[in-house]
């Protein structure tokens, strides 16, 4: 008699099978979310405008293509990056989850099936190069796609030459695919895995270069605003639903209990905290659930929209909810970016300091390692670097609050670490 | 010094420092490169109130899946920054192929480390 394993069975110790479920389900639902909102023929069409369109930061696929066309389109990128996963013969794990929602994340602002290609090919030929697998080169690869506005802002200029468009933006996405990996590596390093956007990091020294280079040849790249105000009651339904659904999985998974979801509270958020190989898979899910939940309420307080940028935020902080952050650390540092709001010129919905306040849990890590009181100053001070630091890539690097993180640690971790007390040798 | 020097280095590093957070007073280490890979033995005490930390890593040296991609992401963080918490040797479990962990009741640990070189 052979022992056939059903296809949804459950073992603590290899969720792998779960999480493919759970994440092509997520991703599904997206694509249905977005048919449900839009005829097919609007879809099409507005999926055309969002590959066509400069895609530079703030560009709201939302108000570019529509409701329906923005996530049909990251539905469509997350389910590409699972299906790119699983042909590595990764497993799914705390990584995976937050590279996928960070995916489907920024393909509301930004990324789509077409302009993150390049960047991936890059990627895979550095493996090649370098005669080592891609699975090794996957996830930097995936996280590697915040330029992806290169590509696109190459591919759409003008309308002449249309083919030489296509190929200069083709070549620059796969060379940026290729420095990449070595880039990201490094700049771990500087930042010791307290910048959660690591690679928005090296991804902002890339674009750096590459826009002082592009100015050097006369031709200037500026951030602008594309930004939609009018979606966000039927997303609220959408999100709030899918993150009950996620904390109920959840309860399901773990024994139809919430013990044990506490315990994620312990964890600082540096870099590597894998929740699911640390926890299990259903205290994280209730973890994701949760904080996800608690960032659309959080940009609904402030009076700010649900569009594709804020979506965005809270798809990623739901994502690194299996990958270090929770209540208890990126509490303090959302909070630093509202307290200096009553000191600043700006006001908390505004749309950069929105995104700020969502994008700033990239430094939870500092305040689940060093307390709250530097998880407000590293908000405090994160507030104010990001408003600034987009000029200097152009709007060019998608993961600019992972570029502003990076600079805010390499200033305030050393400064940190020179004040605490000394353990008795 | 090639990238698998490197993380043998980093590998070294953060068992160090782990041991010294755990109260080592006195550690040995042998690594010794082979066809096959490195093997890494690491011998040594730690303060009795410590023993459970010690005890938990021998969860983390032996995670269920070995996640090449995250390896890859995250090795050149290892041995640095605040060490000894659970994500520091969880990222060291990761970037072993093997490791056995050894705890006596005299308050002595043995760490049995492999890793494969990759040709």
């Amino acid at each position: 008699m052979v022992n056939a394993q059903p296809f949804f069975s459950y073992e603590r110790s290899r969720p792998d099978r779960m999480l493919t479920i759970l994440m092509t389900a997520f991703a599904l639902s997206m694509v249905f979310f977005g048919f449900l909102a839009d005829a097919p023929t609007n879809i099409l069409q507005g999926l055309r405008t969002i590959i066509l369109s400069p895609a530079g930061l703030i560009s709201d696929s939302l108000a570019i293509g529509g409701l329906g066309a923005a996530f049909v389109n990251a539905g469509l990128v997350m389910l590409f990056s699972v299906i790119m996963i699983k042909l590595c013969r990764l497993h799914l794990n705390g990584t995976s989850i937050a590279c996928l929602f960070l995916m489907a994340g920024f393909s509301l602002f930004g990324k789509d099936i077409v302009n993150i290609f390049p960047i991936i090919i890059g990627g895979w030929l550095y493996a090649k190069v370098r005669r080592e697998p891609f699975s090794r080169y996957l996830y930097i690869s995936l996280f590697g796609t915040s330029l992806s506005p290169v590509v696109s802002e190459l591919m759409t200029v003008g309308t002449e030459n249309s083919w030489l468009n296509f190929i200069m933006g083709l070549a620059a996405g796969i060379i940026i695919g290729f420095i990449l990996p070595p880039v990201a590596a490094y700049t771990l390093g500087v930042h010791q895995g307290y910048n959660l956007y690591n690679v928005g990091f090296a991804a902002g020294l890339i674009g750096m270069v590459l826009v002082s280079i592009s100015e050097s040849t006369g031709r200037t790249v500026q951030p602008h605003l594309v930004w939609s105000t009018e979606y966000t009651i039927p997303i609220a339904i959408y999100l709030y639903l899918m993150f009950t659904l996620l904390v109920f999985a959840g309860f399901l998974l773990n024994n139809k209990s919430f013990r044990g979801t506490i315990h994620i509270l312990r964890h600082s958020g540096r870099a590597v905290a894998d929740f699911i190989l640390l926890d299990g898979l259903g205290v994280t899910l209730i973890n994701m659930g949760f904080i996800g939940a608690v960032a659309t309420s959080y940009v609904l307080l402030v009076k700010g929209p649900l569009n594709g940028p804020t979506v965005g935020g809270i798809l990623t902080i739901c994502g690194f909810g299996a990958f270090g952050k929770h209540i208890k650390n990126i509490t303090p540092v959302v909070l630093g970016v509202v307290l200096a709001s009553f000191l600043a010129v700006w006001d908390l919905n505004d749309p950069k300091v929105l995104l700020a306040a969502l994008f700033s849990t990239a430094l939870a890590p500092i305040a689940g390692q060093f307390g709250w009181i530097w998880g407000i100053v590293a908000g405090v001070i994160h507030s104010s670097v990001v408003l600034v630091v987009g000029t200097l890539h152009g709007g060019l690097n998608l993961y600019n609050n992972g570029f502003a993180a990076g600079l805010v640690c390499i200033v305030l971790v050393p400064l940190i670490e020179a004040f605490r007390k000394e353990d008795d040798e | 010094m090639n990238s698998m020097q490197k993380k043998m280095s980093k590998i070294s590093d953060e068992l160090f420092s782990f041991l010294l957070k755990v109260g080592a007073t006195h550690i040995n280490m042998d690594i010794q490169k082979k066809t096959e890979g490195y093997f890494l033995t690491i011998k040594s005490d730690f303060l009795p109130e410590n023993r459970s930390h010690v005890e938990k890593i021998r969860k983390f040296l032996n995670p269920e899946e070995h996640d090449e991609g995250m390896e890859e992401v995250f090795w050149q963080i290892a041995g640095l920054g605040c060490s000894g918490n659970d994500s520091e040797m969880h990222l060291v479990g990761q970037m072993l192929d093997s490791a056995s962990v050894d705890i006596s009741d005299d308050n002595h640990v043995t760490l049995k480390l492999f890793k494969k070189r990759v040709i």
